[in-house]
């Protein structure tokens, strides 16, 4: 059922005296700028969008919405690449970028209490001249929110070592797709029952609204020493990159662009990337001084067994984070070599990685449009970029884009390694799993979110019903005022 | 109900002839008897066995090592055990991409010694390795002393593979270390004690064997001076693999284990460092290393099997690390007053304190609720892992938990009859 226009209106007028002007966004111009994520290709505008402040009026907001049977789409940043946070025809959005409090420290336990709206970045620089920090970093990490990557179960270069957000997240304060406020998890590194931390991080929006979140702190290691190596070819890099992790050495990150994205990074950025590598790894230690100068030591030898050509190591923070920059703006740095682009999120067992390049570039010579690549090497999770000039090229694209997700699961991998399914990869999810599988994975959404009205329509292709209905049958009151009819 | 093991082998068909018989003394869970025991020896049987109590209504157990079985209530009933022992295969392990999966009955120390031979491990220590089953460790995320280092359960878990209650097969993750498609069905099932479906296998991301490992251990200390210095640890930029603080639950001196992993320099400047920081507290230290030290591992986490004794309760406390000072301040002030003697030991830099405590039974119940409010109002919780029937009759295994209305919904969805282990998990799941 899709809202009427008097129903909606309705709605605003009883939203706007929980939030009040400020916080209601009903304006066709404005609603527009909430009409995609980072997926600009998938565009659909709201009915509404609100803004809440505290956890009441996102609670209020939620009740709202159940009550008149409009379904509601939580969003942070709006970074996403897969479309997680796409309005659904009629839907209100509820934005979380005004939630932007940071409600405890507590150096001692390690932990921080955050809102949903407090960006990722902020965090560490809340906490870093403590020499504390906190570990996932996506590359966006300057404009994406805590609140998305809960929902993203976002990674970063450096999960390799210090896991996902789910490894990060204790507890939050969450609002239930009814309308309740629940702890979920807690400060403690347990919590007895079902870790439904452990499941509303990475939920893609569909199990309720976080409104505090708990995270753990890493402490900065003693030494961090970060090597640009180039090499011939993407093969010979990964010959290092298994060299490296079958030597027993954990690095906290390992990073690969081949020569299509280094010629975009360099471009934007001249970070100093060699142009004329035909791939480049971005190796990261950290540790102990002592334990750091002995792997780097192997690294290199690994890496000139393979064939680097060039090792530099970044010579302090101010290099590191110039050797970075390239490598996290590679994404926007594409524009320089193609206006249009499909970015990718496949994951492969890493052994596989050599093989999957290869078929890669087969795809890509076949569909005819050039496909650039950066990856996380070290567990595997390939960006491939899927350049299309002409935006008539869509489709082709996006058939290539696919047909590379088909080849990352028949090697044994995933379609999505910290992206998310969204709306983007749905037609894949059965590439993956079985329909079993994928109503089993749905019973978690009916216990959460059974009217299914938060986030409808995204991750699985087929909604299951949750047998019984939510809670008795109220009539609306616009209903009950010849104002409005149900369907 | 009783049903007869002829029934249900006869429902299994041919093929497990064998798998079926009369349950015995030894097949009683937490004092519930079941009448059948099947021991499954592959997915479709496991799922078939499903099939048959579904349809009939039945109360299933689900038994892997049954080194936790004295964990949460004694179940509600239990009309066949299910135990996961003939499943114990090696599904798959690629030394390469650094994953393996495992079927459930497969022993934590059998898995250790296939992954051994490419000089890798599943980083998880918990006690009783040999007797421990990969379904049982994730049933219960039981974790060690390393924890600190590389996580628990939950961050190593990357894919499951269960049979529902209805006997429906499903998976969940898969096997590579990043995957974010779909809800994260292996998380939900890590701690949830059989109560959602019937582990079957899963797969793990894997840790290469570290080069050098080395203990130093400081004695002679009271438990507040190295509770402190564990969180000065915690504070440094050393990188231990386990921080534990060990005592009775008197007064008395305690010790302080910290385990240092990695090349033979740094875990031995590490060792240094942590002797120097303990030099003011005037203890004895001593540094282990090869046997020695796997010895004092070994023998620190060997609690006894469950049921061990009448007058005996077993706790693990979940606490935020700087707390435990305080906290141990109460358990040491309640157990002079109660008469309750006991040992423990907080593995400081991540915060779970195992504790076991004897004493008469209502100075037991007494020193339980104690010190689950003590450790609830610092932010944390206790649950009772093993304990005679006299006391988890009136002492929540579990205690209050929250979003448990949220918790009876996911129940419900994936058991609506409450067929698997009932009663056993939190308020009374």
């Amino acid at each position: 059922m899709t809202a009427t226009a008097p129903m909606i209106g309705e709605l605003a007028r009883e939203i706007e005296a929980v939030v009040g002007p400020q916080g209601l966004i009903s304006r066709p111009e404005q609603l527009r700028v909430y009409e995609s994520d980072g997926l600009t290709v998938f565009r659909q505008a709201p009915a509404l969008v609100v803004l809440p402040v505290t956890t009441e009026e996102v609670r209020d907001v939620v009740r709202l919405c159940r009550r008149y049977g409009v379904p509601f789409v939580p969003r942070g940043s709006g970074t996403g690449l897969s479309g997680g946070a796409l309005p659904v025809e009629g839907c209100v959005v509820i934005g979380l970028s005004k939630m932007q409090r940071i409600h405890e420290v507590d150096l001692a336990n390690q932990r921080i209490v955050v809102e949903p709206g407090v960006l990722n970045l902020w965090v560490t620089q809340k906490v870093a001249p403590h020499g504390y920090y906190y570990a996932p970093d996506p590359s966006s990490q300057q404009v994406c929110s805590i609140g998305g990557n809960v929902a993203e179960n976002s990674g970063g270069a450096h999960c390799l070592k210090y896991g996902f957000t789910v490894n990060h997240v204790l507890g939050m304060e969450i609002v239930t797709p009814d309308g309740d406020v629940v702890e979920i998890g807690g400060a403690a590194v347990e919590t007895p029952g079902y870790d439904l931390p452990g499941i509303f991080v990475g939920s893609e929006g569909m199990l309720g609204i976080c409104t505090k979140i708990t995270l753990r702190l890493v402490r900065r290691a003693e030494s961090i020493r970060l090597s640009l190596v180039a090499f011939d070819s993407t093969d010979a890099a990964g010959e290092a990159v298994s060299g490296i992790i079958g030597a027993g050495i954990v690095p906290s990150a390992i990073e690969m662009m081949d020569n299509l994205a280094i010629q975009a990074t360099e471009a934007a950025t001249h970070a100093g990337y060699p142009l004329d590598a035909g791939a480049v790894l971005l190796v990261e230690l950290d540790g102990r001084a002592v334990e750091v100068d002995e792997q780097q030591g192997q690294v290199e030898a690994i890496c000139r067994a393979a064939g680097a050509t060039e090792i530099r190591i970044a010579r302090d923070a101010e290099e590191r984070t110039l050797f970075w920059k390239g490598r996290k703006a590679a994404f926007a740095a594409m524009g320089r070599l193609s206006p249009n682009y499909i970015v990718q999120d496949g994951v492969i067992p890493r052994t596989k990685l050599p093989q999957v390049l290869r078929e890669i570039a087969a795809l890509g010579e076949q569909y005819g449009l050039r496909v650039a690549n950066v990856f996380h090497a070290g567990d595997g999770n390939l960006h491939p970029l899927v350049l299309y000039p002409d935006k008539d090229d869509y489709e082709r694209a996006e058939h290539l884009a696919g047909d590379i997700l088909k080849t990352c699961v028949a090697h044994g991998g995933s379609i999505t390694g910290e992206h998310g399914v969204g709306v983007e990869k749905q037609p894949y999810m059965s590439a993956m799993f079985t329909e079993a599988d994928m109503e089993t994975h749905q019973m978690i959404r009916c216990a959460f979110n059974p009217g299914n009205l938060c986030n409808p329509g995204k991750v699985y292709p087929t909604p299951r019903l949750c047998g019984e209905t939510p809670g008795k049958y109220t009539p609306h009151p616009l209903e009950l005022a010849g104002v409005a009819d149900r369907f | 109900m009783a049903i007869a093991a002829g029934t249900l082998a006869e429902a299994l068909g041919a093929r497990a002839v064998g798998h079926v018989r009369a349950a015995g003394d030894g097949d009683a869970v937490a004092g519930v008897r079941p009448t059948v025991t099947v021991e499954p020896t592959t997915e479709e049987e496991v799922a078939a066995v499903l099939v048959f109590a579904d349809a009939e209504r039945l109360k299933v157990l689900i038994r892997g090592g049954g080194t936790q079985s004295g964990l949460g209530h004694p179940p509600t009933g239990g009309d066949i055990l299910l135990s996961t022992r003939g499943l114990d295969r090696l599904v798959e392990h690629e030394p390469g991409d650094m994953t393996a999966t495992a079927e459930a009955g497969m022993t934590l120390a059998d898995f250790q010694a296939a992954l051994g031979r490419a000089g890798q491990w599943l980083a998880l220590d918990p006690a009783l390795p040999s007797a421990t089953t990969i379904g049982g460790i994730v049933a219960t995320a039981v974790s060690g002393p390393r924890r600190l280092r590389y996580g628990g359960v939950r961050d190593q878990i990357i894919g499951v593979r269960i049979a529902r209650a209805d006997g429906t097969l499903a998976k969940g993750g898969g096997k590579v270390v990043k995957n974010v498609a779909g809800f994260d069905l292996p998380k939900l099932l890590t701690g949830s004690l059989g109560t959602l479906g019937v582990i079957v296998s899963a797969t793990f991301r894997l840790y290469p064997q570290a080069l050098s490992s080395r203990t130093v251990i400081i004695r002679g200390v009271e438990a507040g001076p190295l509770c402190d210095l564990a969180v000065q640890l915690n504070a440094t930029t050393l990188v231990p693999s386990a921080i534990d603080v060990v005592g009775g639950a008197g007064d008395g001196p305690c010790a302080l284990a910290v385990r240092f992993e990695g090349s033979r320099a740094a875990a031995e400047e590490q060792t240094e460092q942590v002797r120097a920081l303990a030099a003011p507290l005037g203890g004895v230290d001593n540094v282990f290393t090869d046997n020695d030290e796997a010895d004092y591992w070994r023998e620190a986490a060997g609690p006894a099997l469950p049921g061990a004794s009448e007058s005996t309760v077993r706790l693990k406390v979940s606490l935020l690390p700087a707390t435990i000072r305080p906290w141990l301040a109460t358990l040491r002030d309640r157990a002079a007053r109660l008469a309750v003697s006991g040992a423990w030991r907080a593995h400081a830099g991540h915060g779970l304190v195992d504790l076991r405590l004897t004493g008469e039974a209502a100075a037991l119940r007494a020193i339980v609720a104690d010190l689950r409010a003590a450790a609830v109002v610092q932010g944390g919780n206790l649950v009772v892992t093993d304990a005679p029937p006299g006391i988890l009759a009136v002492v929540d295994a579990w205690g209050a938990v929250p979003a448990l209305a949220i918790m009876r919904r996911v129940k419900e969805q994936f058991d609506p009859h409450g067929t698997l282990n009932p009663g056993r998990f939190v308020g009374g799941i």
